[in-house]
């Protein structure tokens, strides 16, 4: 699984404390999903699109397709 | 309690247990370790400040971990007292003719594993200093 979250939070100028504050989780919980070690649950995945007002597949694309 | 105050509590079990096994003299072991293991639970188990999704699936992996590397340890070490895997020995106590490690220091070697793996997870996961003003740029 990939994601853009890296790219959308930098072009907000948010840093990862902003918006792992947003979303009610640690920076390293944001740091861990923007380098791939991390797939984030769907209710998660779901706050984040909600946040950038994006769909979900806009931000995470699925590597096996 | 709050959970900061139950690690902090475990922290402080940890830290007395051993002294206090080698101020006393005479002090049973098994009772230390109880303690050991009930201050090192207290410590992985209890919450941390940012309790999120990413903690639970990582303190879930490194107890799993954990396990399966203190329960082979502890094959090893009974090894090493007994001397054999003879099945026809007696497993009890009373006969004197089969030693184990103890349920407390199995905790003990499961929980310090756990701890470890788990904090050093963690601070991978951290990873550099967060460079959001330059990864804008780059974007830009």
């Amino acid at each position: 699984m990939t994601n853009r979250l890296r790219e959308l939070r930098a072009a907000r100028l948010w840093s990862q404390g902003d918006l792992a504050e947003a979303l009610g989780v640690s920076r390293q919980t944001v740091n861990a999903i923007e380098t791939g070690k991390y797939d984030p649950s769907l209710p998660l995945a779901f706050r984040i699109a909600r946040l950038f007002k994006r769909p979900i597949e806009a931000i995470f694309q699925d590597d096996e397709r | 309690m709050k959970s900061s105050a139950v690690k902090g509590l475990g922290v402080l079990i940890v830290a007395a247990a051993p002294v206090l096994h080698f101020l006393v003299p005479g002090a049973f072991w098994n009772r230390t370790s109880a303690a050991l293991a009930a201050g090192l639970m207290m410590i992985f188990f209890s919450k941390e400040a940012i309790h999120d999704e990413r903690v639970q699936a990582l303190k879930l992996t490194a107890v799993n971990a954990a396990f399966s590397v203190s329960f082979t340890l502890t094959l090893i070490v009974n090894w090493f007292l007994n001397r054999d895997f003879d099945i026809t020995r007696d497993f009890d106590g009373a006969t004197g003719t089969w030693r184990s490690i103890s349920a407390f220091d199995l905790i003990i070697v499961t929980m310090t594993i756990a701890l470890a793996l788990f904090h050093y997870w963690r601070l991978r996961d951290g990873g550099s200093a967060d460079h959001s003003h330059r990864v804008a740029a780059e974007v830009r």
